[in-house]
This record gives structure tokens, C-alpha cells and sequence, in this order.
């Protein structure tokens, strides 16, 4: 049967298309034209922006490609995403079961402990430099005083410490995030289901493995995934921290990227770089989907 | 079944240490912020203000350009938020109200901007705000804060829009109303917790962004407040008194945003985050 469309339908459509039409358009100057800009410059030896260049294919790739920096950026960067994912979770999972229970002043925290999310990136370089400073810090004080340690430990400055330092800034930002939304995951679990459960006889781990966990394999799914690309790309954090120092050792991909940009004047390479991070990024998310679809196929979510 | 003394005690500690971790940081630059010089450097430190001072705020507010950072980081994000709104409701409505060729290919585009680090559009801007001689420029970072945030906002409201009840429509609908007449009187005024989540998202957003804040703006004139803030970190970076007040003063407006508004964004947060 040919379906009929009305003149009314027609010009409701094309009423429909006309209002997606600014973003549309705004995003194909912004992101698209770039980006396909971004690819042809990768594919050009060009250093300062607006010099001359010559188009050389794949030759900067190459380049980009045997740099020990590039190779050291890549590693910091999955130390970095990795570790700081695990506990962003882990972290986030537990404060999420302690913010489920009843007690007084739970509306309190649901609200408040989403702040470090909420506060801007240089504020928390400040905080933090000027907590963990090696000569005035209170950390260092306190851990003096406690006679844990016998000299200052240069959390920031030091080549031990600076990853560890960053990576712990970068899951205290981000697991109150997560924790708010594995909180959501669970209040959403109708106490119905818990009573029946008590009524049933289930102890305290029974019902953890049986109501708690399957509520959470959804949401940790996503928001693994989601963490991950975040602290994979995350720059500012870092920056304002370490500028990727000392020695390069928290220099991860984002900061090479602006490095050789904005400090070595080498445009071709930078852009090249960038369009590496973006395959690795669409790699993992293929992946990531792949897995994570078979462990839901496997519960039957 | 009542609570055990061990969960109690178990419970206890956990918020004690989630306070000490959360909070203490922030209390932590709030006292520093009054802390005469000299305090501030003292071998001790001093977990109570010994002596208070207000000669931080002075300097920073009367003796630099941090009012004027003030002025820029609040007309970029509020003009932000005013945009990207807008869009974001006109856009989200299209998706839930018709149908029409090529939605797809503009959903696809949402959610790739979406997911698209911003790390990668760093080069490309730069670019791109070079070529078009807007480097320097308030402007660039509205454009560009625009389509950063927009596609949030779009998703969020789609979820809100096809979430009211069809029965509304069809009664405007059959009382002759348009579908932009049913925008603004039926959709809107029921939207407002979902446009005021995606509001208030949007420009704590923009108000703290700081990567194209600082790519894309390089004259101190014209920085946003939390640029010019980390410009200061490398230039007084002994002056811990000023940088805590100001930091203490870029955050204030989200502390009050929360206070009035924390819970409701909470929610409006997590609403379609759960689903997935």
C-alpha cells in the first residue's frame, strides 16, 4: 500500500528539518570543517601555523610514529585512564551503597559531594598544588607532625610521584560524579524487591549479589566506558598540575599534542598526533562495545 | 529488622573520611584565603584562622584585572547558556515531535560531537578562529562552547520531550493550535525542570572550561576568569593568598548555584543518565 503523505505532513517535515537546521549547520562549520582540515594539515610538514608547507603524505605519521615521546605520551596516557578509572569506579561503586543507606543528613551529601565535578579545573590545580606543596603544604605538615615521614615529599615536582600525584587529583574529581550516578542506579531498585527479598530470608550478601550487583552492571558499563574516554583526553587537569613534567613523565598524548602545537611550532606533527588519538579512541570504543555486549547478552540484561 | 551497631559504627567512619576528602580541600582555601601572609607561610600550620585578613580579596579584587576576568567568564557563559538553549529546545523538539529526511544523519552528528574530545578540536579551532582573525575574540569561545555543550542539552531534552503525555498534544492539536503554538504552551512550560538542568549544566560548564579559554584568548584583557587565574599560578606563584581568594571567588557562584539549586540538578542529572 503507497503511504500517502499529506500536504500538511509535508510542510510538518519540513518544518521538523528547519528547526534541527541551525545546530546542524553550526556543527558542520565547527567540528566537521576542522576536522577534515585537521587531517589534510596531518598530511603536511607545515610547523609554525600559517608558514609554508609542503603536502608529504604519510611521511609526518611517520615521524610521529618513532618519536620516544610518542611512545612514552602513549603509555602515560593508558597509566593514566586505567588506574584512574579503576578507582574513580571502585570508589564511586562504594560511596554510592553508603549514600543508599538511611541515615540523617543523606540529603546532604546527595547534593553537596558531586563538587569536585562541579569546580573548574584551575581552581583544583590551585587547591592541590598548594595542599601537597612540598614547603608549605599541609599534607606534608601533617604527615611531618605524625612522624610518618621524616622530609617533605615533593608530590607534584618529583619524577616517583608526579604520575601518582595527577592520576589521584584526577579520580578525586571524578568519582563523586560517579558515585551520584551508581547512587541514581540504585535508589531506582523498588523497595519492594528488598522487602520481599527480607521476607524471602536473604541475608546482607545475598542480597548485595542478587538485587545490588545487577543493578550496577548497567550503569558501570556505560560510565567505564564514558571515564575512560574522558581521562584519556584530559589536558587541562594535567597541564595546570605538572605542565607534563618533570621529565615528561605525565606528559600523556593530550599534552604532547599541545607541546608540540604550542611550544615546538609543529603543526603537521600535532595534527597527526591528533588524528592518531582519535583512531585509538575509536578502536576502544569498538572493542568496548563488542565486550560489553557480550556480558550482556550473557546475563540476559 | 533494625540496624546493627557494626553497620552504624562501618557507616560512621565512611562519611567521616568521604568529608574529610571531599570538604576539606574546600575549607582548606577558604581559611587560606584569610590568612595574613605571614600565617600563610609559617612553618605551623594553623587549622583555625589565628588571624584574619582581608587584604587578599583587596588586592585581587581592586589592584588587578580578576573583576574584569569576572566580567568575561559571566558574558561568555551566560550568553552561552542563552544560545545553546535555545538551540538545544528547537533541536530537541525536531527530534520528538517530527520526522523528517536526514534526522539520523543529524542525530549521528550530536552524538559524534558529543563524544569528540575536545583535545582533538584543539588544533582545528585554533585554526580555524586564526583563519576567520577571531582569536582573541569573546566571541570565538561562545561559538565554540555552543557546540561543545549543545548536544548535551538536545539529548537530555529529547528524553524529557517524548516523556509527556501524548494526550496534551493531541488536545491542542485538535483545538487547532500549530506545532509551534503546542511548543510554547503545552511543551515548555512543562519542561522547565529539564531546561533548567540543562541551563544551569551549560554554563558551569562554560563558566569553568579552561582549555580554549586559553588556546584561543591571549590577551590578558580579555581572559576568562579561570585563565587568567592559572596565568597568575605561573607568574605569583608564591602569592598563595590571592590565588586562594580567587580561586574562593570563581567557585562561589557554584556554591550558591548548589545551594538553591543542587538537588533539583541532581536530578535532573541523573534522570536520563541511569537509563543508559
Amino acid at each position: 500500500m503507497k503511504k500517502q503523505i499529506s500536504l500538511r505532513e509535508k510542510k510538518d517535515n519540513f518544518a521538523g528539518a528547519f528547526l534541527a537546521l541551525p545546530i546542524t549547520v553550526w556543527i558542520a562549520l565547527i567540528v566537521f570543517y576542522p576536522i577534515i582540515s585537521t587531517v589534510y594539515t596531518s598530511m603536511t610538514n607545515q610547523k609554525l601555523f600559517g608558514s609554508p608547507y609542503d603536502f608529504v603524505f604519510l611521511d609526518t605519521y611517520k615521524w610521529v610514529f618513532e618519536q620516544s615521546a610518542f611512545i612514552q605520551a602513549t603509555i602515560n596516557s593508558l597509566n593514566f585512564a586505567v588506574t584512574s578509572v579503576i578507582f574513580q569506579v571502585i570508589f564511586g561503586v562504594l560511596t554510592a551503597l553508603l549514600l543508599n543507606m538511611e541515615f540523617k543528613g543523606r540529603g546532604f551529601f546527595r547534593t553537596w559531594i558531586i563538587l569536585p565535578w562541579a569546580i573548574p579545573y584551575s581552581v583544583i590545580a590551585i587547591i592541590f598544588r598548594w595542599i601537597l606543596s612540598s614547603t608549605f603544604g599541609v599534607i606534608n605538615y601533617v604527615l611531618t607532625e605524625l612522624n610518618l615521614i621524616s622530609e617533605s615529599i615533593n608530590f607534584l615536582g618529583s619524577m616517583d610521584f608526579a604520575m601518582t600525584t595527577t592520576i589521584a587529583v584526577n579520580i578525586w574529581k571524578w568519582f563523586p560524579f560517579a558515585s551520584v550516578i551508581f547512587l541514581a542506579a540504585l535508589q531506582g531498585i523498588p523497595s519492594d524487591v528488598f522487602e520481599a527479598a527480607r521476607i524471602d530470608g536473604c541475608n546482607k550478601i545475598q542480597e548485595f549479589y542478587y538485587l545490588i550487583i545487577p543493578a550496577l552492571k548497567a550503569p558501570i558499563a556505560v560510565y567505564t566506558l564514558l571515564l575512560t574516554f574522558w581521562s584519556f583526553n584530559t589536558f587541562g587537569l594535567i597541564w595546570l598540575l605538572t605542565a607534563g613534567g618533570p621529565a615528561d613523565v605525565t606528559t600523556t598524548l593530550p599534552v604532547l599534542v599541545y607541546k608540540m602545537a604550542f611550544r615546538q611550532f609543529r603543526m603537521g606533527a600535532a595534527s597527526a598526533l591528533s588524528i592518531i588519538m582519535f583512531i585509538i579512541l575509536m578502536i576502544f570504543t569498538i572493542i568496548y562495545r563488542k565486550v560489553v555486549k557480550n556480558t550482556n547478552d550473557e546475563v540476559g540484561a | 529488622m533494625k540496624e546493627g551497631i557494626g553497620i552504624k559504627i562501618i557507616r560512621f567512619v565512611g562519611l567521616c573520611i568521604l568529608s574529610i576528602l571531599i570538604f576539606f580541600p574546600f575549607y582548606w582555601i577558604l581559611i587560606s584565603s584569610f590568612k595574613p601572609e605571614y600565617e600563610l607561610l609559617s612553618a605551623t600550620a594553623t587549622f583555625f584562622p589565628q588571624n584574619f585578613t582581608l587584604s587578599h580579596y583587596n588586592r585581587i579584587l581592586f589592584e588587578s584585572n580578576y573583576l574584569n576576568s569576572m566580567k568575561n567568564s559571566l558574558f561568555v557563559a551566560g550568553v552561552t547558556t542563552c544560545i545553546s538553549t535555545v538551540l538545544s529546545i528547537i533541536t530537541a523538539y525536531s527530534f520528538s515531535d517530527y520526522k523528517y529526511k536526514g534526522q539520523n544523519a543529524v542525530e549521528q552528528s550530536l552524538l559524534i560531537t558529543s563524544m569528540f574530545p575536545g583535545v582533538l578540536l584543539m588544533i582545528p579551532l585554533y585554526v580555524l578562529m586564526a583563519k576567520v582573525n577571531m582569536l582573541n575574540s569573546l566571541m570565538s569561545l561562545i561559538i565554540v562552547y555552543v557546540t561543545l555543550y549543545t548536544p548535551f542539552g538536545v539529548f537530555t531534552l529529547i528524553t524529557f520531550f517524548k516523556s509527556l503525555p501524548i494526550s496534551l498534544k493531541e488536545a491542542a492539536y485538535i483545538d487547532g493550535a500549530t506545532k509551534i503554538k503546542v511548543l510554547f504552551r503545552v511543551i515548555l512550560p512543562l519542561s522547565v525542570p529539564g531546561i533548567v538542568t540543562i541551563a544551569s549544566w551549560m554554563f558551569i560548564q562554560s563558566w569553568s572550561e579552561f582549555v580554549f579559554g586559553m588556546i584561543l584568548i591571549n590577551n590578558p584583557a580579555k581572559r576568562t576568569v579561570v585563565v587568567a587565574l592559572s596565568d597568575w599560578m605561573g607568574e605569583y606563584y608564591l602569592d598563595w593568598g590571592a590565588l586562594t581568594a580567587g580561586s574562593v571567588l570563581v567557585i562561589l557562584p557554584v556554591i550558591v548555584f548548589f545551594a538553591f539549586m543542587g538537588r533539583g540538578f541532581i536530578k535532573g542529572l541523573t534522570a536520563g543518565a541511569v537509563k543508559g
